[in-house]
């Protein structure tokens, strides 16, 4: 996956499953003071992320650093790295 | 003279505050063993939470007189139409949670720690079955809560989380807006303005002047069904702000 493709796809999401105004969605906005989001909103973002991406994310401890839109970007790029990895690997 | 009414106001009101409170638990716990002997302990939580709306309307009613006022409007048609209800508030001061008084059906506040650390009122507040949102989790949150509403008891909440201490008003928490979708409940935007300053964050000084309470007419399950709880607790949060910015406006 490229990140201006995984920008696309986690922009859609918000602007979908929250309503988000794309020209909210900076890079450097905080999750919760810019965007609003709270820990019970992370869950169902987390859900969507899930489906969007086809990935498991739910019990990574890493998810608990994401403090900004763009801290999302570069999980999910990581996600997308270590299965191609794995593939690789099998 | 700003100063001498202040210092009057502050004086008078927390002497006769502690007088009240000290007197009046007294006297709701003897009332409360005489009421518990003859019915159950949902009959003593109710008559608990009747006995703090009087405390309360006392308090904020007679005794910041004439220094201190609180004028309370209700913009719905229907008083007390559409019960039980979620009733959501804006949060700027700690004065807040004692300026639900104004309202007059049978309600429940979700709160923070602290004011259950206040002796005498923390403990009444416990016993008549507020809830203190931090110390539960989101599953246990939403059984009790749902269990309240169940009974028909409305539930106050401050989705900002903490008093903001000024005009501002912070992002609002999910939580109760979930509850309002999951048991299919009206929400009553509730909006307070001019006490950011009685009293101000960090301070037990109150300043003269007047709060204006605005209880909004409810917004039915049937308004916001298909919302998300992310997307509702927006709606609400738009509601609110806009009322207070006229209300700001106003003084």
């Amino acid at each position: 996956m490229i990140k201006e493709e995984v920008i696309k796809r986690i922009n859609k999401v918000f602007e979908k499953d929250f309503e988000i105004d794309l020209k909210r969605l900076k890079p450097d906005a905080q999750i919760f003071n810019d965007l609003g989001l709270d820990s019970l909103d992370i869950v169902d973002l987390v859900v969507a992320l899930q489906k969007e991406f086809s990935v498991t994310i739910r019990d990574d401890a890493r998810v608990r650093n994401i403090r900004t839109l763009n801290d999302i970007y570069d999980f999910i790029l990581l996600l997308g790295e270590e299965r191609k990895k794995e593939n690789i690997k099998e | 003279m700003l100063t001498l009414k202040k210092l009057i106001l502050n004086t008078a009101f927390y002497l006769f505050f502690f007088l009240l409170t000290i007197l009046y638990t007294v006297v709701l716990t003897l009332l409360m063993i005489g009421v518990r002997v003859l019915s159950s302990d949902h009959e003593v939580n109710r008559q608990l939470r009747l006995g703090i709306r009087w405390y309360g309307r006392i308090l904020i009613w007679v005794l910041p007189q004439p220094f201190l006022k609180v004028k309370y409007t209700n913009k719905s048609r229907q008083e007390n139409k559409d019960l039980p209800c979620i009733v959501i508030c804006n949060h700027r001061s700690s004065s807040d949670p004692f300026l639900m008084a104004c309202l007059s059906f049978d309600l429940i506040q979700i709160v923070n720690k602290w004011p259950f650390r206040i002796p005498f009122l923390g403990w009444v507040a416990r016993l008549s079955g507020y809830l203190s949102v931090n110390e539960m989790s989101f599953e246990e949150f939403r059984y009790r809560c749902g269990n309240i509403l169940d009974q028909g008891v409305s539930v106050v909440a401050f989705p900002e989380g903490t008093r903001s201490g000024s005009r501002a008003m912070g992002q609002f928490r999910s939580a109760t807006f979930r509850i309002a979708l999951e048991k299919k409940v009206p929400i009553v935007p509730l909006c307070i303005t001019g006490n950011e300053d009685k009293p101000l964050r960090g301070s037990f000084w109150l300043n003269p002047g007047t709060i204006l309470i605005h209880k909004l007419p409810p917004v039915p399950y049937e308004e916001f069904k298909d919302f998300s709880p992310f997307k509702l607790k927006n709606y609400i949060r738009d509601i609110i702000e806009r009322e207070t910015k006229v209300m700001d406006s106003q003084k």
